[in-house]
């Protein structure tokens, strides 16, 4: 079952990709057939093990992958296959569990109209496997589409990464969003009765203050008076406080951040030179020996390999050796055998010998590329022996070394005689066998090649230069003789020799790469080789300049882009060793984003044209050091001036990887000692200063360390040349000459980093930065930050109170928080917005009939006071509900109760005040309240803004049962001598006494059907609220009071202000609220925040970074050197 | 094709890895057939039983795969891994009676996995017909045939179309049976042998020229009496592309260190290592062993690289030797013995030094008993 949209990928989908990644042992029609098959029978017979993905893979696996080396492809093309099937089941409906390897799925279903044995068990749901038009004629008018290559390992990885990071920002979004915003509708709310014309009501604006705008109102609540729960005492159906903007914060915060990191550039520990000294030279970790052979020799077609092993026909004498079995001949067997009188006659036709090869390489060591070449041939089902010979005189007799074997040392004169039928391969340039005479050299005729009547000779010459007479001296063969075969040194050549060898006619060979080697290097080759001044080329520095400028066009245009980046890469090491060239060439490759075999095919290709260069042929010297291959400075610096700007960039990071890699060890196998120190920070200080004495470290630790261009390196090179070579800088465009205007302001501002010490450091400095930042934010009142910045910061948000059956409930401070009381419940302490407890309430819970938290929220002090019982007061961890000490008895009917400050001590209001140290239960001290009166209400006074909380003061708010009330103030020591203080007497009666202020600051009463605002002895007065309410309280800053006016209004007033005015705030804070809203004040910026805000600054940085990343493979990508520069 | 009476009705069967199957009897290398005896007290697995084989998923869905297909079984992998044990195994489960062997060898021709014919023999007869000193019939060309591994298998399959042939083949019944078919180690042969196999292995079908290119046809891909073929490679050489496509291929990875703890301890303490055993069931001396081994192996850099059988033969010599065992020597004495029993893991001389540097690395002093 599927769509006609979207049908699921099939086989031939797999096939495709299969076809796509080029296996060695390509896909064809007969294994799709098995394939079709294995499926078919899959979905006839499920069996008693269930499907699954990874059978299906091992299954098919072994049908579609023939080779050993093929296996992670063909499960890169798996994985790609069941993607795409899951996200068409996804775009068609169907279940996504569905595997391919289900018995219903689409590949079943695919195999099934191909499959013998009638139809499959399920309907089809792709058409029959089919092969691409491509390789279909049949089917002409149908084009299957290209089939897309898998997508590359790395891609995937960072694609998963961005995934997970945006992923993360979004939920650590939602997460902080859902502990601000109003989530409704709740599934399990038991909201406040609102009657149906309160509701109404609700969305009238505001008419007392006329010429404000509407304010938002939170959502209405459900009207439903059937579920009234009983409520004692105030409880709040909205909470609202005013809260961070995350955006806003993420936006000031990353910015800052976003300009640090785009001055900084790239990514800072990379920016350093990893060495390890040792006898004062740079020890790398090297090639293990046959790496260099698998990086740089590829291997031998099937066709070339099975022609070059072929059996040969040899005499019936020679099978003892390497002979197969010669075949009997019957008829002469039979006839001589009677003629003897049945004496038996064997004759035999002849016999099928195994080919042997005598390869000759012109080279100096084991590591020579035709060395390397050659060897191929000793892993065939063939004789092969590999000699390498050189002689610094070409007339003279060279040695040849036996690579392998048993390594042995003769002269080439006397080379073992050939075995019957043996082939002669010679690897050498023509002029290392026919003299400037045009003539054999002594030593070839002596060596009487012609012994081997199959030979050839692979000159790694370009064929257009190979001089003249040469070719024809070399294939001028005698009587009998057919001459030496002169072909180019490529892999197409030996296949066209081989095919020569089985059919006798020489294919046309198709040459790699265009001949195109330097005609400067090609007409006076010793003027360019060696460090010589540049004032050598010519006396004119113009000319020079031209004349270099002209030789890198033209090194250019003969390696092409591939090949001339690692060129290039290799000019900036002072000296250049061979395999630190393979390792700056693997490197390169790799950073482009090429694939293993990919890379080995372009380190094959490339690294036999640098070798025709004569800056990598090693030259004749005295010892090792001489020996090795080097670029002229000038050259290293016209090379890098030649360079783009980005590929610069690249550069430096394919020298730094390269020399990065630290060895396992001194002496392990693979590791590579260069002759040359890696510079240290002294050397580098030295060239950015005064100039380095040596100019091929100025260069090294120039460009790669300090990220110079090229026209800058110049300026540290000695005088002579600063003549001619900024003559060769290229003309930059605008991008250029912003990276330009950018990397100057960068060492203007010192913000190059140079090091990883230096790195480290300024990632420290940033995360200081932000930290500082955030705890900034986290100190400094909001309500202290100016306007603008205190309303792009924070907003109003309101949430409602989700709410069960509540007798009563007490807030936290923050609103996050909540202890309720329900009848019939244990007490519990809960979270406002979406009901659900915090911890569970302990199972000999009573009901409690007064809480309160301490102001730092940490403390909940609760109390009972049953009528039949003495009341406790304890101590509770708001945290997780653990008692902090043991429940203490105040005396007499307690209302009251209330933790201090720092949680350390509770105040009970009953028979006296009584303070208790939390910790041991014991009574601290106490004051008996004056006879006849008992209290309503107590607050804690600070004594001082910021003071100690042990110093805070008590105040108490009495009732003497007459309708009088009195307001006790007493210091922390209530023994003190001095006895109660009794500050104001005021005839309002009990009924009408409303709230004490947290801060004990302010109280309120009613009078007169008016509302009266007491304020602080400071300030003595009172303020005056004319218009009509039911209840009011205190918001939790003690600043604010909420009016319930009706059951549809509450208003949210300042407490001080002569009439309480509305109060002023962000726009958008609503001034009519809903039924029985709580206004909690200028929340600050809780704790919780804090990790919130760190972890979105740190996301932030990691998107960043991803972003860095994903734009450098991009880039990588888009280099047109990934072409073939052909 | 007639119905058999033994053709399994839940064809393909599969090879599921079963374990030691009770009433089942098996066959040595030798061919000799051993009878299926109740399990002892204590009783281990005998040397060679096909139950002793430890197969992993990869290689268990690729003979399913191969008998779904009734395609050749193409095994490679490094010497040790097992590849000709699997034959064994699957004959074991499918109970078809000893494995038909074909040894590869440099001048081994693809004719003779089909027969041979003895044309010497015959001419002598002929002789001896004519001097009338035998019988006419006895010059019967048929007589001078012997049938090769894959031949028998295509004969045992249809026995009932070749009844005169079968008194050349050994072995087979009256009754049409399954056979597997082994032919080890192919790259050992010449670069045509594969190519010269691509039509009889598909089609199970050969001709004796010297009867007259009489066909011998077996039975087909979708019956249930397809000879099983299974090919082991050590990938000496490639193999040509056509004879792939006609296979089912799968590499046998190398052996994980757990792994190669129960084969050490299956093939070279018949299952039962005495104690004291470190965390991988095997004597210290032999643990450490093993992981100096696992080390040489996936460092890669030897010249030869080491497999299985290496670390399988060292640690037989090792035993038979006694070292790290019960009254046997131990410490550095047990170390110089297994110096001199280095050879048979050192297989280049460059590779000296670095395995024996690696074993007294592995290897404590105090290993052993």
């Amino acid at each position: 079952m599927t769509t006609a949209t979207s049908p699921p990928p099939g086989l031939d989908r797999l096939v495709a990709l299969l076809r796509a990644a080029r296996l060695s042992v390509p896909v064809g029609a007969s294994e799709t057939i098995d394939a079709a098959r294995l499926l078919a029978h899959l979905a006839r017979h499920p069996g008693s093990t269930p499907p699954s993905l990874e059978r299906l893979r091992l299954q098919l696996r072994p049908v579609l992958c023939k080779a050993a080396g093929d296996q992670p492809a063909f499960d890169e093309a798996f994985d790609a296959w069941q993607q795409e099937w899951q996200l068409a089941l996804q775009r068609s409906g169907l279940v996504s569990t569905a595997l391919p390897g289900a018995t219903a799925g689409a590949p079943d279903a695919a195999a099934g109209p191909a499959a013998k044995g009638g139809a499959p068990a399920t309907p089809p749901a792709t058409p029959p496997p089919t092969p691409p038009a491509a390789n279909n004629p049949a089917a002409p008018g149908k084009r299957t589409p290209p089939a897309r290559l898998p997508t590359p390992r790395w891609r995937r990885r960072a694609g998963w990464l961005a995934a997970a990071v945006v992923l993360a920002a979004a939920g650590g979004w939602l997460v902080q969003q859902s502990g601000n915003q109003p989530t409704q509708p709740q599934p399990q709310p038991a909201p406040l009765p609102a009657s149906p014309a309160s509701v109404a009501a609700s969305a009238r604006p505001s008419t007392p203050y006329a010429g404000q705008a509407a304010p938002t109102l939170p959502p209405a609540l459900p009207a439903d008076s059937a579920s009234a729960p009983v409520v004692r005492g105030f409880a709040p159906d909205w909470i609202a406080q005013e809260v961070l903007r995350l955006p806003w914060l993420l936006l000031v915060l990353g910015l800052p951040l976003l300009g640090l990191l785009a001055l900084a550039g790239a990514p800072p520990p990379l920016q350093h030179i990893s060495r390890q000294r040792g006898n004062g030279s740079l020890t790398l970790e090297g090639w293990p020996p046959n790496r260099q052979r698998r990086l740089l020799v590829r291997d031998l077609a099937p066709s070339t390999s099975g022609q070059l092993q072929r059996h040969v026909r040899g005499a019936v004498a020679q099978r003892e050796a390497y002979a197969r079995r010669p075949m009997l001949d019957m008829r002469r067997t039979v006839l001589a055998t009677l003629a003897r009188g049945g004496v038996l006659q064997l004759h035999h036709r002849f016999a099928r010998l195994r080919p042997a090869y005598l390869v000759l390489v012109h080279a100096r060591s084991d590591d020579d590329l035709g060395v390397l070449w050659a060897q191929r041939l000793a892993d065939l089902d063939v004789r092969a022996a590999v000699f390498r010979f050189h002689a610094d005189d070409p007339d003279a007799v060279p040695l040849c070394v036996e690579v392998g074997g048993f390594g042995r040392r003769l002269p080439a004169t006397a080379l073992p005689a050939p075995w019957p039928e043996q082939r002669l391969l010679v690897i050498a340039a023509t002029g290392v066998l026919v003299g400037d005479d045009g003539q054999l050299r002594g030593w070839v005729q002596r060596a009487r090649l012609q012994r081997w009547a199959q030979r050839a000779l692979f000159s790694p010459d370009e064929p257009r230069h190979w001089p003249r007479g040469h070719v024809e001296r070399l294939e001028a063969g005698g009587p009998g003789d057919p001459g030496m075969l002169v072909l180019p040194f490529e892999d197409g050549a030996l296949d066209a020799w081989s095919t020569w060898l089985v059919r006798g006619e020489l294919p046309r060979i198709t040459l790699e790469a265009p001949q195109r080697y330097p005609a400067l290097l090609r007409e006076s080759e010793a003027r360019f080789v060696g460090d010589t001044q540049p004032a050598d080329l010519h006396p004119e520095p113009p000319r020079a300049a031209a004349l270099a400028e002209q030789l890198v066009t033209q090194l250019q245009a003969y390696l092409g882009q591939n090949g001339f980046y690692w060129l290039c890469a290799c000019a900036v090491p002072p000296l250049l060793e061979t395999r630190l060239a393979l390792l700056l060439g693997e490197e390169y490759f790799r950073r482009c984003g090429a694939t293993e075999a990919r890379v080995a095919a372009y380190m094959a290709r490339n690294w036999r044209l640098l070798l025709r260069l004569p800056w990598l042929r090693p030259a004749a010297g005295q010892n090792e050091l001489q020996a090795l291959p080097q670029l002229p400075q000038w050259l290293r610096l016209a090379l890098l001036a030649r360079l783009p700007v980005a590929i610069q960039d690249e550069l430096r990071e394919v020298v730094r990887g390269a020399l990065g890699r630290r060895s396992a060890g001194r002496g392990a196998a693979g590791s590579l000692s260069l002759a040359f120190d890696a510079p240290d920070d002294a050397d580098a200080d030295a060239a950015a200063g005064n100039g380095i004495s040596d100019p091929r470290h100025a260069l090294l630790v120039g460009f790669v360390r300090d990220g110079l261009q090229a026209r800058e390196l110049m300026l540290r090179l000695p005088g002579a040349w600063q003549a001619w070579l900024p003559a060769m800088a290229p003309r930059r465009n605008v991008q250029q000459r912003w990276r330009r205007l950018r990397a100057d302001w960068r060492r203007r501002l010192q913000l190059d980093v140079a090091s990883r010490r230096e790195a480290r450091r300024w990632v420290a400095a940033g995360l200081l930065l932000s930290g500082s930042a955030l705890a900034a934010l986290g100190l400094v009142k909001p309500a202290d930050w100016p306007q603008p910045w205190r309303g792009w910061l924070f907003q109003a948000q309101s949430q409602p109170v989700v709410l069960g059956d509540t007798t009563t409930l007490w807030l936290d401070s923050t609103g996050r928080r909540a202890l309720q009381d329900s009848p019939g419940n244990p007490p519990a302490l809960i979270d406002p917005a979406s009901g659900k407890a915090l911890w569970p309430a302990p199972n000999d819970s009573r009901s409690v009939d007064h809480a309160a938290f301490s102001a730092d929220g940490r403390v909940l002090a609760t109390l009972t006071n049953p009528m039949v019982a003495p009341a406790t007061a304890q101590a509770l961890a708001a945290a997780d509900g653990k008692p902090l000490g043991p429940p203490v008895s105040p005396d007499g009917n307690v209302p009251r109760v209330l933790p201090s400050r720092d949680g350390g001590q509770l105040l009970t209001a009953g028979k006296s005040l009584q303070l208790w140290d939390v910790a041991s239960g014991a009574l601290v001290s106490e004051l008996a309240v004056p006879p006849g009166r008992r209290p309503l209400a107590i607050a804690w006074q600070a004594t001082a803004p910021g003071a100690d909380p042990r110093t805070d003061g008590v105040i108490a708010v009495l009732a003497d049962g007459q309708g009088k009330l009195a307001v006790l103030r007493r210091p922390r020591d209530l023994a003190a001598p001095g006895g109660p203080i009794a500050l104001e007497d005021w005839d309002i009666s009990e009924a009408n006494f409303q709230d004490l202020s947290p801060d004990g600051s302010l109280w309120m009463f009613r009078l007169s059907g008016q509302l009266w605002v007491r304020l602080s002895p400071q300030t003595p007065g009172f303020v005056a609220y004319t218009g009509p309410f039911q209840a009011a309280r205190f918001g939790a800053n003690s600043a604010h009071l909420v009016l319930k006016v009706n059951e549809s209004t509450t208003r949210l007033l300042h407490a001080t202000t002569q009439p309480p005015a509305l109060a002023a705030g962000p726009t958008d804070r609503p001034n009519d609220l809903p039924q029985g809203m709580l206004w909690l004040g200028d929340a600050p910026v809780q704790m919780p925040d804090l990790p919130i805000a760190a972890a979105a600054a740190g996301l932030v940085l990691v998107v960043l970074l991803a972003l860095g990343m994903a734009a450098r493979s991009r880039r990588g990508q888009r280099q047109p050197a990934m072409k073939t520069s052909a | 094709m007639t119905a058999d009476a033994n053709v399994d009705a839940n064809f393909p069967p599969a090879f599921v890895g079963l374990g030691e199957i009770a009433g089942r009897s098996w066959w040595r290398d030798d061919g000799d057939e051993v009878p299926w005896q109740p399990p002892a007290e204590g009783r281990v697995l005998a040397r060679g039983h096909p139950a002793a084989y430890e197969a992993g998923n990869t290689l268990i869905e690729a003979v399913n795969t191969a008998l779904i297909l009734g395609r050749p079984l193409l095994l490679t992998g490094r010497p040790g891994t097992g590849k000709t044990e699997l034959a064994e195994r699957v004959a074991y489960e499918l109970d078809v009676g000893p494995v038909l062997r074909f040894e590869s060898q440099s001048l081994s021709e693809a004719n003779e996995l089909f027969y041979r014919f003895d044309y010497i023999q015959q001419m002598v007869m002929a002789k001896l017909v004519e001097l009338q000193r035998a019988q006419p019939e006895d010059a019967d060309p048929a007589r001078f045939i012997s049938f090769g591994a894959l031949g028998r298998a295509i004969l045992r399959s249809a026995p009932q179309r070749f009844a005169d042939l079968l008194r050349q083949a050994p072995g087979a019944a009256a009754q049409p049976r399954r056979s597997v078919v082994l032919i080890d180690e192919i790259d050992k042969t010449s670069r045509d042998f594969p190519n010269d196999l691509l039509n009889g292995i598909d089609r199970m079908r050969f001709e004796i020229r010297e009867l007259g290119n009489r066909p011998v046809q077996g039975a087909g891909r979708d019956s249930p009496l397809h000879p099983v073929v299974v090919i082991t490679s050590n990938s000496e050489r490639d193999l040509p592309a056509p004879f792939l496509r006609r296979c089912v291929f799968v590499q046998i990875p190398d052996p994980d260190e757990a792994l190669l703890a129960v084969i050490v301890r299956k093939r070279v303490f018949d299952g039962a290592p005495p104690p004291p055993a470190d965390a991988s069931g095997l004597p210290p001396f032999y643990g450490q062993l093993l992981k100096a081994f696992v080390e040489l192996r996936n460092a890669g850099q030897l010249r030869y690289q080491i497999g299985t059988s290496e670390l399988l033969e060292l640690s037989l010599a090792a035993r038979r030797q006694r070292l790290g065992l019960q009254g046997g020597r131990a410490g550095q004495a047990a170390m110089l013995v297994l110096q001199g029993a280095i050879g048979a893991m050192v297989k280049h001389p460059d590779d000296r030094d670095p395995i024996l540097s690696a074993l007294q690395l592995h290897i404590a002093p105090g290993a052993g008993v």
